[in-house]
């Protein structure tokens, strides 16, 4: 027990050390906003001082206000550019859209990944595994920005199966979850088929084999396992990435989510509404960083003992 | 495979049911508005797709006219103008609001009051001015209800202004100047926007608004004309790439969309979906006349007569817009002034005069915009048509929006810069206030003194030929001096269903909600 109660303490340190990350990078925002060019209420019909003077009154802040705001009160302010709506509120409706694209994009990716690694293992010098291959490297080629816009052209205007844009049924949720997608699926095929045939060739296998195990129980029971830890690696730094990385599907589908507030902010210079995507960005990676740690000590014992 | 071809065609044909199976029942007209509103309150807005939304919702005195210039009733049922312009008396018919209270003068007394008020903040409320007390209001010298609007009775609200307004009534058909709820402001705060909140008297009712998914609008069955209004429900969807807009129209998800992208303009012109009507705008370079070089009219003449206004507009525009010939786009009111502004034989002699002679060139000659294809084009026509005219090399500098707003307002920027003009309202004023020495929105640096008197003028001017001469001359004197070279008048430029009925826009490219609507 003496191990666990270190590691539990451990993980407490890493935990106040986040918090102080955190701190940082809104620090580190907020002056670099604040440095930026362009001003938060500049509009192309000059506003008179007396509406400047109010608008600035209004929803100005300075570092010391926002951070006891944040730290004290949880309050993230009103957006500058949504006016009516706080920016916790613009998250709360935003960041459930990203993670839902995120969450089906990287089931989609670890499904047909490891589908897609087995089979071309499998299939080993076949036509079957250069298709597989091909398409991979196309996955990691192409960039979602074309990806999207070619899926969009032939399945939504030549083929009329599915919406252009927007995040209502399930047909519209089906392009943007595969353009997101197809690059990590693309990952974990050639990760997941460089460790299945690694595999392949090791001892257990032969034997499970020679002991006339049925090929599914094989690959179940004793490939798949054994095959699996470099994907289980791969996962935290992609969920992390796919997770947050959602932005420019994000535009291409029209979907309310995180991505997009976050440019629109930026450009219109909405500090709080960019502070605030920012903060839950942190938030979110700094977490998976902590997670994948802490799965990693789980999987491998010798880490723990350290 | 055979089955895996079976499998993939029958979640395509699944897919295909699913799409169209979404569109039974009365169609709503759906349309992709290009951006997520900032706010749904009138007075705290200046966008068009914020204020196309609030056209929906809110009704001011007088509408604007669906086929003449001209203004009809709106919750005003008539008005009458005193013999010295001065002061209007609107008469209000019936009028509810859309949780059935009864809307009266006074919530318009009440509206105007908070419009101005500097607490409010609104960008807008420079228009007030025109009305007695306006500019003392604004600079905090007089309190919000000593602004010259009163309430006798429930039906009469007068307005007194400073002097008479030509284009008084079409201010009062701007969104804007339309009445707000104030008892439900006081009760919501700044949340008097959301559905189950918002009050509205115009021809529909906010029903939802998911933030950039969808704003929906229903009929009001309280609007004082609902019989007129056909259009049951409106679908208005925030879609800010114009290329996704475009695909969702083409897809039939949408049945207006209100640009077209460029690349697609060569393609749109010729689908009999495309719709345009010129607009009261304009676009047009500004130039820095305080730096040195530039406030010499003559080089400012140079460089003016050697852009191709017709070239522009054919090879990046598709020769959709019209070449600009003034600053003022000629509206059936004011014919504007047409003026020679492309003569390169002129643009050397001019360039001469100015000094640069023997190959030499003018200190820093830029042209700034802000980024997009469009004004990339048109900064690399330009660049060339002064090479092959002039023999001058300029540089093009790009920036992002609000890097650009403010360079050009706080004057820099090295020579040129582009800008761009949407009259306020169908007035020739709205533009050519513009260039008064002390106007907000001047960032040309310009400063000419007859200039100010010429447009100071046609304020008190109360007899319409007399006014449109002096508009006449104040616009020929800036044509002269040519602070800002127009290139085109702008055009609207939209897709719309085969099946959209009675939306006429009015010059502004705004429309009156009640009469549109989809043939079944």
């Amino acid at each position: 027990m003496t191990w666990n109660s270190g590691y539990l303490k451990r993980i407490g340190v890493r935990l106040a050390l986040n918090v102080f990350t955190l701190v940082i990078i809104i620090t580190v925002s907020f002056a670099i906003m604040k440095a930026a060019p362009g001003k938060p209420f500049e509009t192309e019909r000059d506003p008179s001082p007396q509406v400047l003077e109010e608008l600035h009154r209004k929803y100005d802040f300075t570092y010391g206000q926002y951070l006891k705001g944040i730290l004290l009160h949880g309050d993230f302010r009103y957006s500058y550019s949504h006016r009516n709506s706080t920016v916790l509120e613009i998250i709360g409706e935003a960041l459930p859209v990203s993670m839902e694209l995120g969450c089906y994009a990287l089931l989609l990716a670890i499904f047909a990944g490891l589908t897609w690694g087995l089979l071309s293992a499998f299939y080993r010098g076949r036509w079957f595994e250069s298709f597989i291959m091909a398409l991979a490297m196309i996955g990691i080629a192409v960039p979602n920005f074309v990806l999207g816009s070619l899926l969009q052209l032939l399945f939504s205007l030549r083929l009329r199966v599915t919406p252009v844009a927007g995040w209502t049924g399930f047909d519209s949720k089906l392009l943007p979850v595969v353009t997101l997608s197809l690059t990590y699926i693309a990952y974990i095929t050639r990760i997941a088929r460089g460790s299945f045939l690694e595999n392949l060739n090791k001892d257990y296998i032969r034997t499970a084999r020679a002991k006339g195990l049925p090929e599914i129980r094989i690959l179940w029971k004793h490939l798949l396992r054994n095959s699996i830890l470099p994907v289980i690696n791969y996962l935290a730094p992609a969920t992390a990435s796919i997770l947050t990385g959602t932005l420019v599907v994000e535009k291409i589908f029209n979907i309310p989510g995180m991505g997009r507030y976050f440019i629109e902010s930026v450009f219109q210079r909405d500090f709080p509404l960019a502070l605030g995507v920012i903060i839950v960005y942190s938030i979110f990676l700094l977490f998976l960083n902590l997670l994948a740690d802490i799965l990693q000590t789980f999987v491998d014992p010798r880490i723990r003992m350290q | 495979m055979s089955f895996s071809a079976c499998a993939i065609l029958t979640f395509l044909l699944l897919l295909q049911g699913c799409q169209k199976s979404a569109g039974k029942g009365p169609k709503p007209l759906a349309i992709a508005n290009s951006a997520e509103p900032a706010s749904l309150d009138l007075h705290a807005v200046t966008g068009q797709p914020e204020i196309r939304i609030i056209g929906a919702l809110f009704e001011g005195l007088v509408i604007r006219g669906l086929t003449d210039p001209k203004v009809r009733p709106g919750a005003a049922r008539s008005w009458d103008i005193s013999p010295d312009s001065r002061t209007y008396t609107f008469h209000l018919r019936p009028n509810y609001w859309s949780d059935g209270v009864k809307l009266t003068s006074r919530d318009f007394v009440r509206s105007w009051r908070r419009f101005i008020d500097p607490a409010t903040a609104s960008e807008y409320s420079a228009l007030l001015k025109i009305i007695r007390n306006g500019n003392p209001i604004r600079e905090k010298k007089l309190p919000p209800d000593s602004l010259g609007v009163s309430a006798p009775d429930d039906s009469t609200f007068i307005v007194q202004l400073n002097h008479p307004v030509a284009y008084f009534l079409d201010l009062c058909a701007f969104e804007p100047f339309a009445p707000v709820p104030l008892d439900t402001i006081a009760k919501y705060g700044e949340r008097w926007t959301l559905p189950g909140h918002l009050v509205g008297n115009g021809p529909f009712v906010l029903k939802g608004w998911k933030h950039n998914v969808e704003i929906v609008l229903e009929k009001n069955s309280r609007y004082w004309d609902s019989t007129h209004v056909q259009q049951a429900t409106v679908i208005i969807k925030p879609v800010e790439d114009q290329m996704t807009a475009y695909n969702m129209f083409m897809n039939r998800e949408v049945d207006w969309i209100f640009n077209v992208p460029p690349s697609k303009l060569e393609a749109a012109k010729s689908m009999p979906q495309f719709f345009t009507r010129p607009m009261f705008g304009t676009y047009y370079y500004i130039v820095n006349c305080k730096n040195p070089g530039y406030d010499s009219r003559e080089l400012r003449k140079a460089l003016s007569y050697a852009i191709d206004r017709e070239q522009i507009v054919k090879r990046v525009m598709k020769g959709i817009p019209t070449p600009a010939h003034g600053f003022v786009p000629p509206t059936p009111l004011y014919p504007g002034v047409s003026m020679e502004l492309f003569n390169p034989a002129k643009a050397k002699e001019y360039l001469a005069k100015a000094g640069y002679v023997s190959g030499k060139q003018p200190p820093n000659l830029q042209i700034l915009y802000n980024n997009a294809d469009v004004h990339r084009d048109i900064a690399q026509v330009v660049q060339r048509m002064w090479k092959e005219n002039l023999g001058l090399d300029a540089e093009l500098v790009n920036y992002e929006w609000k890097v650009y707003l403010d360079n050009t307002k706080n004057l820099n920027y090295r020579s040129i810069a582009r800008a761009s003009w949407i009259g306020d309202f169908p007035d020739p004023i709205s533009f050519l206030e513009l260039y008064t020495s002390d106007n907000g929105n001047n960032r040309t640096g310009y400063r000419n003194p007859e200039y100010d008197k010429l447009v100071q003028a046609t304020f008190t001017i109360a007899d319409p030929a007399l006014r449109l001469a002096k508009l006449q001359e104040a616009e020929t004197m800036l044509m002269g001096d040519l602070p800002v070279f127009p290139i085109y008048y702008y055009s609207l430029m939209e897709m719309r269903s085969p099946k959209l009925r009675d939306a006429v826009p009015n010059p502004l490219g705004m429309y009156t909600w009640k009469d549109i609507h989809l043939a079944p």
